[in-house]
């Protein structure tokens, strides 16, 4: 349980530094190190449950997202204020250099591994990405659809041929 | 033709000035580093806010187009050199903007807190590069090093995150600044690791490199491919790749070099 508590506080420290690095606004930043703390702390879990990694990084970067657009919506802020710092501990720095150094030493068969799971986690963390923002841009147009009326669209459908009168 | 707009409202001048004042907001916000479909977006809105219904934008993360598809519109385009990434200006111009749009400030307002907000910076560059090595220590503490490993960490991204600034003041392309970041990364890792402050080489240099990843790119070229932006969409995403393998090749090059020398056992 303190390990636990540690690396949420590590990863909480690490995001914030990043977010202050990037110009965050003072306001956000405990709400951006709490969406790096949950997303990192999620990934630890799930894979020390004999989740597979990929999995585990799809399902903590679907987390991230998720939270991000939440807080976005609350804080009448753009979601990528949050997700962006709150991605970084996801991003597989260790895998990078793991295989670059396989490499190295022409272990190629543990390298061409490392690499695989590598861009699996890669790609795992922007699969969670791209299905919380296509969820949260069909809300978007939902409420969008809601706002304008139906005559006012074909008015405007009507007003868009106009250009040849 | 029926026009249902307020456009006869508004003179040659004002349009022009409403024109202009939504591509300096564009302007603003892609060269912070915001994605391509909120610039678009926001560039529509304040348009359409005040009575320019027919206006297109079409940006990619070097230019920016506002065109008109009647006649009589005016057209403008600026070309964007550098981008870096600040989230208090962008979330400054976006709140700036949603105010402009419900009419809460006039136009020359808003442009006068433009002004105010392209230069808006509240934190200083040395508390950046601190903060920014505390997380790389923070990361090396995560990957599981221990207390020498985090400090050598530290170190190592402080000097590495300098040298980036310093070369981005000279325009040095983004390839060949993180390429030469994380050759200091590797020969100060090794250096420490030699004289034995700090006892696993990989955990000081996968913690130091993580300022250096294209996290960014990433996530913002996911986005805007989503929003079908694909053009911008597949251009950031490649420019993380090739940040990735820069960085790796560099670093792996770097320890080959010592390995043959027999600096590393």
């Amino acid at each position: 349980m303190m390990t636990y508590g540690l690396q949420f506080l590590g990863a909480f420290v690490a995001t914030v530094g990043f977010a202050i690095f990037f110009n965050a606004p003072r306001k956000i930043l405990p709400w951006v190190g709490l969406v790096g703390a949950i997303g990192w702390i999620l990934s630890v879990l799930l894979i020390q449950n004999d989740t597979g990694s990929a999995w585990a990084y799809m399902i903590a970067s679907m987390a991230v997202a998720f939270i991000a657009e939440v807080l976005a919506v609350r804080t009448k802020n753009p979601s990528t204020l949050f997700s962006i710092p709150g991605i970084y501990p996801l991003v597989p720095g260790y895998g990078l250099y793991q295989t670059m150094y396989y490499f190295t030493i022409h272990d190629v068969s543990l390298a061409a591994q490392t690499l695989l799971q590598t861009l699996g986690n890669a790609g795992a963390i922007a699969l969670g990405i791209i299905v919380i923002t296509s969820l949260s841009s069909i809300r978007k147009k939902w409420i969008n659809n809601k706002q304008t009326d139906k005559k006012q669209k074909e008015k405007e459908l009507e007003d868009s041929y106009s250009i040849f009168e | 033709m029926q026009d249902r707009s307020n456009m006869e409202n508004l003179n040659k001048y004002e349009r022009k000035k409403v024109l202009a004042v939504a591509l300096f907001v564009g302007e603003l916000m892609l060269k912070n580093g915001a994605e391509i479909y909120r610039v678009e977006d926001t560039i529509r809105r304040i348009c359409n806010s005040r009575g320019l219904h027919y206006v297109t934008a079409f940006v990619t993360p070097t230019v920016i187009m506002i065109g008109d598809d009647r006649t009589d519109g005016y057209s403008f385009m600026k070309r964007i050199s550098s981008r870096t990434t600040n989230f208090e200006r962008i979330a400054e111009v976006n709140a700036l903007s949603r105010e402009f749009v419900e009419g809460k400030i006039s136009i020359d307002e808003l442009a006068k807190e433009l002004r105010k907000a392209s230069s808006l910076t509240s934190y200083s560059n040395l508390l950046r590069i601190c903060c920014c090595s505390v997380a790389s220590a923070m990361f090396v503490y995560l990957f599981g090093g221990d207390l020498f490993d985090m400090i050598s960490g530290m170190l190592i991204s402080f000097v590495a995150v300098q040298i980036g600034f310093v070369l981005e003041r000279y325009e040095v392309n983004s390839l060949l600044l993180n390429m030469l970041s994380s050759v200091f990364v590797a020969i100060a890792a090794v250096f420490l690791y030699k004289i034995g402050f700090g006892k696993r080489l990989d955990m000081i240099i996968a913690g130091s490199i993580m300022p250096l990843l294209p996290g960014i790119s990433l996530t913002n070229g996911i986005r805007d491919f989503i929003n079908g932006d694909l053009l911008s969409g597949t251009s950031r995403m490649f420019e993380a790749l090739m940040i990735a393998v820069s960085i790796a090749v560099s670093i792996g090059s770097v320890l080959g070099i010592l390995y043959r020398l027999g600096g590393i056992s």
